[in-house]
């Protein structure tokens, strides 16, 4: 574990709300959270690069060779990847994961700590033969070649009705897959199995949904039991995705209403420019809009929605089973408990093929701070209280 | 991609080990690759000629860049040659290392046998024991129990494994052979993944570069997964072990779902026939992913020698030969709220181990059975086996049938025709089988009796719950009786998901009439709301049909209806019928039901009932209880109104009417009797005394009086039966005509009390509503009914002239139940006790209007009674307008007192020449009420007064009877003349004593007493200036009406009394006692709920006695 990493999850383990200075800790961690440009210094550092690691030109050229010994098409400027607030597309970084020479765990790990994204979604044909490509030591441009051969599919908008096949599936078939022709007969085959994606995480999605919206469900029980501390609103059987929403991130309901009528139930005023949120935290934070989306089926395009959604749920779901079973909206979470529930939403995360929790991250920060919690789920309500509170200043102010 | 070559077929491989010694053996097949070698199988001649076969595992990595040359020779690439020789050793310790676990523990059975190492080629070659080719991914198992068999087998081995130090981390179906024989056994191979435990207890960071970490996607938990080097131990195995079984049971590997705290899975689609397997085995197997599989490496066993145990008790269950009970798969109802408490009561029954037979009894639709399908689904992890079978008329019909209770190894038609009977062989069985675990038998319906079949299912172990209406007889059973559901919020919860929406606010209210209407009735509940769903009306429109028609006819729609499991769509009055389907009832136990329909909620003494109904004895009555059709509290017997309006259903048959005409005759006959008994004729009473007397001893004998006697006896009965009601009230009046005892004022708050319900449950029943018995007792229970009751009086007496009203104003007689002119003496009696009661109120307008029509309905009855009556209201009308100006100052109430002394005459015109008792006290009311007049208006000389009374008194004598009410009014109006005439205190205090003394016996209410004697006497004496005496009676006023607080009727006379007491108070200077007076009323006040029915202190009052 980087020492980076170990700090943020020093402050994860130990920051808590009870601390005086609460909410200056909470704005010194917030800037803690580096970018993709010092995220990627640090990858590099461990895959070969031996220079200055404030040297940007010296990063950028080690990159450039690389590049060049790999036989990949350079990038316009490896200079800007090392700039501040540096973001780049996923094909970039397949790119520099070929150019690294990485086998697929360093793959993973470099979209988990570098991109904050999941890795091979084999659900697109790029990545699917990204993956066997790496999976296989093949190189760039014999990726290229086959993907050369595959006809070009667009993406459908929702998950179709018929017999949808899981992501797990196809790894497990291109994993016996011994050769590129077979890949490319493979993909040619089941071309339909490639519009869509996510399916798995959508699933999760759905089902958890349905069992914290429905009419005697999580939302409406835990919203019974935290209701005897006249802290939040009952969620009424027919409540509206918004109402169950703003339950679970601990709205009040004056902060409800507020909301609702100053914002049309988004959040992402609320979140941008938020001190308390850094952007890869804030970046697809879920949300109403997208609940209603996903539960509808669509796809919502961006893969860190569908990633964030599902640590949220799951998150939930798990601490409100604990208050609904234990009747007390204050039950002391155990250390097991918080395992658990971490093991629980990596599970999930692993077998929706997105990457597991990482303190690096600042989404994933804020779940795994919350987790070390005596009482998570309150904990991770009083931290939305505290956005929403330094939005309202920054209003105020 | 797989670049590697292998070995072709027939390639000769001469393998040497270190010492020279050499096997040659040739290449047959290639049978399988893994990550670090290619399997091959080979052959070898014997020294016998024969072949033999072997295994032959070649060092043969796919990650590295390895090449193979003409000779066979492996090369690896310069820069993974590290790498391949660092692999080729671990390949050749990894052997060792299997060898050694091969020979430990009993893992030679379950392990490949590897022969020895050799190396050849460039590389090491692995020689093993030949043995199957089949592996779990390739081998379906035949049954269930076989899977769970294979697994536990694996178990074993992995359990061995870890005993010897190592985990094995890569638990899959491609590493588990599958080896034939008697019985299926296992055997692993590849132990490339094997893990020193030792390794990982080393002290320094570990990380996954530094220990060789091996696994299969889908068979490794998440700390394998992802690396999580500290956390892996025995239960990662674990994991793999669950994974195995999951997989070869559903067909793919657990997914992330499956592996949370709260998984459920859906074992109906598993590969397997589960039907004939034991009823815990899906518990079981649940109970072993949930620890198996659990996300949380703590969650999961943490051995392999749990996870033997887990696998030996579900391999049981899964055991299709195995004799076993099946369980009853028990439906949770749709819809159940409440009932926590019975639960517990329940719970409390069964664990004690006194009991094993429990009766669950109720009323049909009280919900018997859904409570305790409700409570097995909800406790069925309390049970090992839950049997619930409907009775089949007999415990030896409804134990023997199979489709009932099911074992898997006794069939009735397969049963030998001759020997021991089925029940018995299938009773010792259950025997068996239930010993030692927990079980649960419910027989719904059972209708049965304590016999010795169900004495013999009881002497098992199971513990029988029996599902009846009927209250058992047997000591040595437990009763748990069930009654409507408690919990308003529940049956709210029950009425709205049967209705499909909620109730609003304004609608609670309504619901709550219905709720009480049907005492609770879960079952009624549910039919209404789907009724008033069904039929798409309101609430309160229901409500107002049910109390016009009773529930069952609320509306024509059919609702749906499950009973039993099967749904029925019809009206609510055939589902009660149904329900309540009474067949089996004798014709006398059925007239017993419909008389009992009659009586209404509050029901009646048993011994009571059995009196009026002329029952030899209570067998009947007990059995009808016994069965659930009636409930008794106490000695009281009642119908729950839900079977009241299942047996209002039934038809009318003339023994019914017979039945039900006894009653009422009962209670007519009754009434009459005690609420005439005190102001009878004395000279009837005389007659009827003579004609009953007994003859003189000495008389009797002779057979002409004995035969006199007979003839006489049978005229009189022929007379009685002749007259009909009049004839009964007769006979009953002869029979107790020597009892002198005044009227029992209680036994006839009793009667009218029951009478009333009786009443108003005949008003649906058309068939005894029509009769004139109906009317005469409706009228005799009207005229008795105490003046408080108003509420009963304004709406008996609206029915009753609503149907003859039009009779009365035009003549017209079609609308009329009968001839009305029969019941003119009872419906000016009931004008006179409306009228009084508007008088009570002084409600002159109301008074008015009522005089108006009496007046018609006087001339309309041309009777000289009805005048009288009439002329009566007419008398007490215009002294209520007088009010207690007798002694009139202005033409006004000089005209007010002709007009009453007129009417007075009136009166006594019309009364003089009856004969009736009624006529006759009439007439002696009104002299007195007319010396009264003269006395209090000083018109009349004393002598004129004095006569008066006179006449009075010589009338009552004769007629009277010692506790008639009409001495009440003559020793009232003797103290007003002693006071007023003579200002005589000693005799006005004989006269009070004596009025006193007979109120207290004759009248019935304290209303009464205190506006009839109380009053009018605090009146005499405050005439007579006897303060102290006026102020202790008024003052006894306050405190009885204290008693009545809360109630309206006494709220008025209660203020009179105030004032009159302040007023008398006042004027004796006996401000001190006045105001002490005003305290104590103001606390009483306090405990007045009404605010309308406080007493007012008016402020004047309250300034004279505080200023003095």
């Amino acid at each position: 574990m980087s020492q980076y990493t170990e700090l943020l999850n020093t402050w994860a383990e130990t920051l808590s709300i009870d601390a005086d200075d609460f909410e200056d800790k909470l704005l010194d961690i917030a800037r803690l959270f580096r970018g993709f440009s010092e995220a990627l210094t640090a990858f590099i550092a461990k895959h070969g690069y031996t220079g200055d690691l404030g040297n940007a030109a010296s990063k950028a050229r080690f990159l450039s060779s690389r590049f060049r010994e790999a036989g990949i098409r350079p990038l316009h400027s490896f200079r800007a990847l090392f700039s501040p607030n540096a973001e780049i597309e996923r094909e970039t970084a397949y790119r520099i994961c070929f150019a690294l020479g990485l086998d697929v765990v360093e793959t993973n790990e470099f979209f988990r700590c570098v991109q904050f994204e999941r890795s091979f979604d084999c659900h697109t044909i790029r990545e699917a033969v990204y993956y066997f490509c790496i999976k296989n030591n093949l190189s760039y441009s014999e990726a290229e070649a086959i993907l050369a051969r595959i006809p070009v599919t667009k993406k459908a908008k929702a998950i179709p009705g018929r017999d949808v096949l899981y992501t797990g599936a196809i790894i497990d078939c291109i994993d016996s897959i011994k050769d590129s022709e077979t890949l490319i007969q493979y993909i040619s085959d089941n071309i339909d199995d490639f519009q869509y994606n996510n399916v798995t995480a959508i699933k999760y999605i759905q089902e958890l949904w349905a069992d914290i919206s429905k009419a005697d469900g999580l939302a409406a029980k835990e919203g019974a039991v935290i209701n005897g501390t006249n802290r939040y609103a009952v969620a009424d059987p027919d409540a509206s995705t918004w109402a169950i929403f703003s339950q679970i991130i601990g709205l009040t309901n004056e902060l409800k209403s507020e909301y609702s009528i100053k914002y049309d139930r988004s959040l992402t005023s609320v979140l941008s420019a938020n001190k308390l949120i850094p952007l890869k935290a804030g970046y697809c934070f879920p949300n109403r809009q997208n609940i209603d989306k996903l539960i509808r089926g669509e796809l919502v395009g961006d893969n860190e929605i569908v990633r964030k959604m599902l640590i949220f749920l799951t998150f939930y779901t798990y601490w409100a089973r604990i208050i609904i079973s234990q009747n007390g909206a204050c039950y002391l979470a155990k250390p097991a408990d918080s395992k658990r529930c971490f093991d629980t939403i990596n599970n999930r995360l692993y077998y929706a093929g997105y990457p597991e929790l990482y303190a690096g991250n600042p989404y994933d920060w804020l779940f795994m701070w919350a987790l070390n919690d005596e009482t998570p789920l309150e904990a991770f309500r009083y931290y939305m209280v505290e956005v929403f509170a330094e939005r309202k200043e920054k209003e105020n102010y | 991609m797989d670049h590697r070559i292998a070995l072709k077929q027939n390639t000769t491989l001469c393998l040497r080990n270190d010492r020279g010694e050499a096997i040659h053996c040739v290449i047959e097949s290639e049978i399988g690759r893994g990550g670090s070698c290619i399997v091959y199988e080979a052959s070898r001649v014997t020294n016998t000629g024969d072949k033999t076969l072997y295994r032959v595992k070649e060092f043969y990595p796919y990650r590295l860049n390895i090449s193979r040359n003409g000779n066979n020779c492996l090369t690896p690439s310069a820069e993974d040659a590290e790498a391949f020789n660092q692999g080729r050793e671990q390949f050749r310790s990894d052997f060792s290392r299997t060898s050694q676990l091969f020979y430990s523990d009993t893992n030679y059975s379950s392990m490949t046998n590897q022969l020895d190492v050799f190396r050849q080629n460039g590389t090491y070659y692995i020689l093993s024991a030949y043995s199957s080719n089949q592996t779990l991914a390739t081998y379906k198992p035949e049954t269930l129990k076989e899977c769970v068999m294979l697994v536990k087998q694996v178990a074993h081995v992995l359990g061995n494994i870890h005993k010897q130090g190592y985990l094995y981390l890569d638990t899959k179906p491609q590493n588990v052979l599958v080896v034939d024989g008697y019985q299926k056994q296992v055997q692993l191979f590849d132990f490339d993944s094997l893990l020193s435990v030792h390794e990982l207890k080393k002290p320094s960071e570990l990380g996954c570069s530094d220990i060789r970490l091996s696994y299969s996607k889908g068979f490794a938990p998440i700390e394998l997964r992802t690396l999580k080097i500290k956390r892996l131990g025995p239960h990662t195995d674990v994991y793999g072990v669950g994974a195995l079984l999951f997989y070869l049971l559903f067909g793919y590997t657990p997914t992330a779902p499956d592996c949370e705290t709260d998984s459920e899975f859906d074992f109906s689609k598993i590969q397997y026939d589960f039907q004939k397997c034991d009823d815990k085995l899906f518990s079981s197997l649940s109970d072993f992913f949930h620890h198996a599989l659990a996300v949380y490496y703590a969650d999961r066993y943490q051995s392999m020698r749990e996870v033997v145990e887990q696998l030996q008790i579900i391999e049981k269950y899964a055991d299709l030969l195995m004799p076993r009970i099946y369980s009853t798969r028990i439906v949770k109802p749709k819809i159940f709220y409440g009932r926590e408490r019975e639960f517990e009561d329940l719970d409390k029954l069964l664990a004690n181990a006194e009991y094993n037979c429990i009766f669950v009894t109720g009323m049909g639709g009280i919900g018997k059975s859904t409570f305790i399908r409700e409570y097995l689904a909800l406790r069925k992890g309390m049970f090992d086996t839950i049997l619930y079978v409907n009775y089949k008329g007999s415990i030896e019909a409804t134990i023997s049938n199979d489709s009932n209770i099911e074992i898997n190894t006794l069939r009735q038609d397969e049963q030998a025709k001759a020997g021991t009977k089925y029940f018995y062989k299938k009773l010792q069985k259950i025997r068996e089988l239930v010993r030692g675990i927990t079980s649960v038998l419910v027989i719904d319906n059972f209708t049965g009796e304590i016999d010795d079949d169900l004495r013999a299912l009881l002497s098992t172990e199971l513990k029988v719950i029996l599902l009846s209406r009927k209250v058992p007889s047997y000591r040595t059973c437990h009763i748990m009786k069930l009654s409507a559901v408690s919990d308003k919020s529940a049956l709210l919860r029950i009425f709205e998901d049967n209705l499909g929406r909620p109730i609003a606010d304004q609608e609670q209210d309504s619901f709550e009439q219905i709720l009480k209407r049907i005492g609770g009735h879960t079952l009624v509940l549910e039919l209404i709301a789907k009724q008033i769903a069904n039929s798409h009306i309101t609430i309160s429109s229901a409500l107002s049909l049910m109390n016009e028609y009773g529930f069952s006819a609320i509306a024509p729609e059919k609702v749906d209806y499950e009973k039993d499991f099967e749904l029925t769509n019809d009206t609510i009055g055939n589902i009660i019928d149904a329900l309540f389907e009474a067949s089996a009832l004798s014709i006398e136990k059925k007239a017993l039901m419909k008389v009992a329909s009659l009586i209404g909620d509050n029901g009646i003494d048993i011994n009571q009932f059995q009196k009026i109904m002329k029952l030899g004895s209570k067998d009947d009555l007990n059995q009808l209880i016994q069965d659930g059709w009636l409930m008794i509290s106490g000695d009281v017997i009642s119908m729950h109104r839900v079977i009241q309006e299942a047996v209002h259903r039934w038809d009318w048959t003339p023994e019914y009417i017979n039945a039900a005409e006894q009653l009422l005759t009962y209670f007519y006959v009754e009434i009459r009797l005690e609420s005439t008994k005190n102001n009878y004729p004395k000279k009837l009473r005389h007659q009827i005394m003579a004609g009953s007397a007994e003859l003189p001893p000495e008389l009797r004998n002779k057979w002409i009086f004995r035969k006199l006697n007979a003839c006489s006896r049978r005229w009189r009965e022929k007379q009685y039966d002749k007259h009909g009601l009049a004839g009964a009230v007769y006979r009953e009046r002869s029979a107790r005509i020597k009892d002198e005892a005044p009227a029992d004022i209680k036994k006839l708050t009793w009667l009218l009390s029951q009478a009333e319900n009786i009443i108003t449950q005949c008003q649906r029943e058309k068939v005894i509503y029509d009769t004139d018995l109906y009317i005469n007792l409706q009228i005799t229970v009207l005229l008795n009914m105490p003046r408080y009751r108003e509420d009963f009086i304004f709406s008996e007496t609206s029915r009753i002239l609503a149907e003859n009203a039009k009779t009365i104003d035009f003549g017209d007689y079609t609308n009329a139940k009968r001839d009305i002119r029969q019941d003119a003496i009872g419906i000016m009696q009931i004008y006179e006790l409306v009228f009084s009661i508007h008088a009570a109120h002084g409600d002159t307008k109301a008074m008015k209007s009522l005089l108006d029509t009496a007046g018609k309905a006087a001339k309309y009855f041309r009777k000289r009674e009805a005048y009288a009556i009439y002329y009566n209201m007419v008398s007490d009308y215009y002294d209520i307008l007088l009010d207690g100006a007798y002694d009139a100052d202005n033409p006004d109430e000089v005209l007010l007192l002709d007009k009453m002394l007129d009417a007075i005459e009136k009166t006594l015109h019309y009364s003089k020449r009856g004969i009736s008792y009624d006529g006759n006290h009439l007439y002696a009311k009104n002299i007195l009420a007319k010396a009264t007049v003269l006395m209090r208006g000083r018109r009349g000389t004393e002598k004129e007064i004095g006569a008066l009374i006179e006449t009075a008194k010589k009338i009552i004598t004769e007629n009277t009877l010692q506790f008639a009410y009409v001495r009440l009014q003559y020793n009232l109006v003797c103290a007003w003349y002693f006071a007023l005439e003579r200002d005589d205190t000693v005799s006005t205090d004989v006269f009070v004593k004596e009025a006193r003394e007979l109120s207290d016996i004759i009248i019935p209410t304290d209303l009464q007493k205190i506006e009839e004697v109380i009053t009018p006497c605090a009146n005499i004496y405050f005439e007579l200036n006897c303060y102290d005496k006026a102020m202790a009676l008024l003052y006894e006023g306050t405190r009885i009406c204290t008693k009545h607080a809360n109630m309206d009727s006494y709220a008025h006379i209660r203020q009179e009394l105030c004032d009159h007491l302040w007023e008398v108070g006042i004027k004796a200077h006996q401000f001190e006692w006045c105001q002490k007076t005003i305290e104590r009323i103001e606390a009483e006040n306090e405990e007045i709920v009404d605010l309308k029915n406080r007493v007012v202190i008016p402020d004047e009052v309250r300034n004279i006695i505080t200023n003095r």
